[in-house]
């Protein structure tokens, strides 16, 4: 029995189905992330588990339990809002303590775990501060702490590291993910970042227009996406249509704008079929030893990679290559493109 | 020194306005204050503190003193209880109820003072409508005496003055995060907790700016007493009305007028001062 799931859950407003017969089960001690573009349902499955918002059909049940209509304050579960929603009034150990407060801890034991807690988020020094006098990262922090203090069963984070630049925010990822296997809390990440979702969760689920479009591990869903929204949505995907002009075994030969390429997969001769490959998955050989020649339009050095836009028969192509310290191909030069037959992938048929 | 001088033009004309309206009057109303007047010679300038003098020593004014201030704090603290919910409530209504409950609550800020404090006159008379009511209803044999109580000053004032009340606490509650009460419940509080611990001391100084405005108007409020007070429930204001027209004791009231204005003054700086004091630490 997982502990955490969500059968069938829809939300409505209005006219409008915020989330559509959303299912997941989430184990005890995983990290999972929601991931999905702006207005996909997220926040609101999350307000959905943490008693905010009500399903309006589906079930949520926690450790088997029926939870779908139980109030907030009694569900047991840390959350970190993305606006951190610290209580401005109370300093920081008073935030933090607040939840222990609520759950009639001692005097002593309660200053003993916020003290704990603050070690652990390294904020003791801040601890006789309002919030008002710290950063971005150092609140964020504290609304960690307040949501971890109280030894949840469940940690939601929703959009907790969106407001901080993008080096604080890879320290943190890497903070928060060390604090949540230590404590080691189910804990639901709501993020629009595919690096931080990769990053961070054991499986990631991506969302689309209310549904879920695709769970998994990161590496998996990543190779695998599946559909041509989480492919995109995770990496940039060099995409080409074409029609299968022949099959044999798990192999088809797919007809791009005349070039024949080879794909790992099944596919009815004579089929529609759109096939996709990551641009790291690319390699550039000398010109006339790779699939196709291709002609270099620009070169983007990014500092640990190279960033290509070719030009070729298939249309625009999008090769990064790692940084390996010595010069590459430039602009204008003709190369080869080549890549591994299992790189590439079949999206929808038709 | 050029680039100093267009802000002093600029404000020029107000300054203007004023020192002629504002300030000349009070100067005047204060020299006046230290004259003195008899039946017989009528305001003569010898000056002095004979004015000031009389007022602190006498009795009948410490007792009006101690009425206006009572009733300051009372209305005050009804319409920090009645306006505080009632700016939450509004907050959290959809946009339509709230144009509308809204325009209810300013409602009184639109018709002038007489016309209002009349129409409580109309309803609370002993021969209005609430006593009609209720010997038809045969609730009551005779009429309650409901006029020129210190009730109905304090009920007539809480209706004008809790419009102030709900303004400056909306205008507190707008900054609230609305996440900050689910981030409570989250943490094991109920909605009484929450409410108590969390949304009132963040609206604190709303309330307490709102206190300010609804204190000193009701502490200054002329028309109010007086239409529903009449001449045996006086207020300062109302005292210094009567000094200046049926005693003809200008010099008199005059001295109670400026006693009123430094006694606010001083209510107001202090307060003002303990408020910005116990806040500035948590908020902006
Ligand atoms: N209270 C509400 N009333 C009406 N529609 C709502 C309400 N809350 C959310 N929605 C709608 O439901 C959809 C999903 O919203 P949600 O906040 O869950 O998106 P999200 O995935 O969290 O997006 P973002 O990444 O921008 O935060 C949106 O189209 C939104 O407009
Ligand atoms: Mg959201």
């Amino acid at each position: 029995m997982s502990f955490l799931s969500l059968k069938n859950v829809s939300k409505q407003y209005g006219d409008s189905l915020a989330v559509q017969d959303f299912n997941l089960n989430v184990e005890k001690g995983e990290f999972i992330s929601l991931l999905g573009p702006s207005g996909c349902g997220k926040t609101t499955t999350l307000n959905m588990i943490a008693g905010f918002e009500e399903p309006t059909t589906g079930t949520i049940e926690i450790s088997g339990k029926d939870m779908t209509y139980a109030a907030p304050n009694t569900r047991d579960i840390g959350i970190v809002f993305q606006s951190y929603a610290l209580f401005p009034h109370m300093t920081v150990a008073e935030n933090v303590g607040f939840g222990l407060e609520m759950r009639r801890v001692g005097k002593e034991e309660r200053r003993q775990r916020v003290l704990e807690t603050l070690e652990l988020v390294r904020l003791t020094q801040f601890a006789d501060r309002f919030p008002k006098a710290l950063s971005g990262g150092q609140r964020q922090r504290v609304a960690l702490a307040r949501a971890i203090v109280i030894k949840p069963q469940l940690l939601l984070l929703d959009e907790p590291l969106s407001a901080l630049d993008a080096k604080i925010r890879e320290r943190m990822q890497i903070e928060l993910r060390n604090i949540q296997h230590e404590v080691g809390v189910t804990t639901i990440l709501v993020t629009h970042d595919q690096a931080e979702a990769m990053a961070m969760s054991d499986r990631i689920a991506v969302m689309n227009f209310g549904r879920m479009a695709r769970l998994g591990a990161p590496f998996e869903i990543y190779e695998q996406p599946g559909d041509l929204f989480t492919s995109n949505f995770l990496g940039s995907t060099n995409m080409f249509d074409g029609e299968v002009s022949e099959q044999a075994g798990d192999v088809v030969m797919v007809n791009c704008s005349g070039v024949e390429l080879s794909v790992q997969g099944n596919a009815a001769k004579g089929s529609k079929i759109t096939v996709g490959v990551r641009p790291e998955k690319i390699a550039l050989v000398e010109a006339g030893l790779g699939l196709i020649d291709a002609k270099i339009k620009t070169r983007i050095f990014m500092g640990t990679r190279w960033a290509y836009q070719l030009e070729s028969s298939l249309g625009t192509l999008d090769v990064t290559l790692q940084n390996a310290g010595h010069e590459v191909a430039g602009e204008g030069v003709i190369v080869g493109v080549t890549w591994p037959r299992h790189a590439i992938r079949i999206f929808a048929e038709g | 020194m050029k680039r100093y001088l267009p802000p002093y033009l600029l404000s020029g004309p107000a300054v203007i306005i004023f020192v002629i309206m504002l300030a000349v009057p009070m100067i005047m109303t204060f020299m006046l204050s230290f004259k003195s007047f008899s039946f017989y010679t009528g305001i003569t300038p010898d000056y002095g503190w004979h004015n000031y003098l009389e007022v602190v020593t006498d009795s009948y004014f410490h007792e009006i003193f101690f009425r206006t201030y009572a009733i300051s704090i009372g209305v005050t603290l009804l319409c920090a209880l009645i306006g505080a919910p009632e700016a939450y409530i509004l907050n959290r209504m959809t946009k339509a109820w709230r144009s509308m409950c809204l325009l209810a609550i300013l409602g009184p800020l639109l018709i002038s003072v007489i016309v209002r404090t009349l129409g409580w006159a109309l309803l609370i008379g002993n021969n209005g409508v609430i006593n009609d009511a209720l010997l038809l209803l045969g609730v009551i044999d005779e009429p309650l005496r409901m006029m020129y109580t210190t009730q109905a000053i304090v009920v007539a004032l809480v209706h004008v003055l809790v419009p102030f009340m709900v303004l400056s606490v909306w205008t507190t509650l707008q900054k609230l995060d609305p996440q900050v009460e689910n981030a409570s419940m989250s943490l094991g509080a109920s909605h009484f907790t929450t409410m108590y611990r969390v949304v009132l001391p963040q609206i604190m100084p709303g309330i307490l700016a709102g206190s300010l405005i609804v204190f000193a108007l009701t502490a200054s409020a002329f028309a109010t007493p007086s239409i529903l007070g009449g001449r045996a429930l006086k207020v300062v204001a109302t005292t210094a009305y009567d000094e200046y027209l049926n005693t003809l004791n200008w010099p008199l009231g005059a001295a109670i007028a400026t006693i009123l204005l430094i006694a606010n003054i001083v209510v107001v700086m202090s307060y003002n001062k303990y408020v910005e004091h116990k806040y500035a630490a948590v908020f902006d």
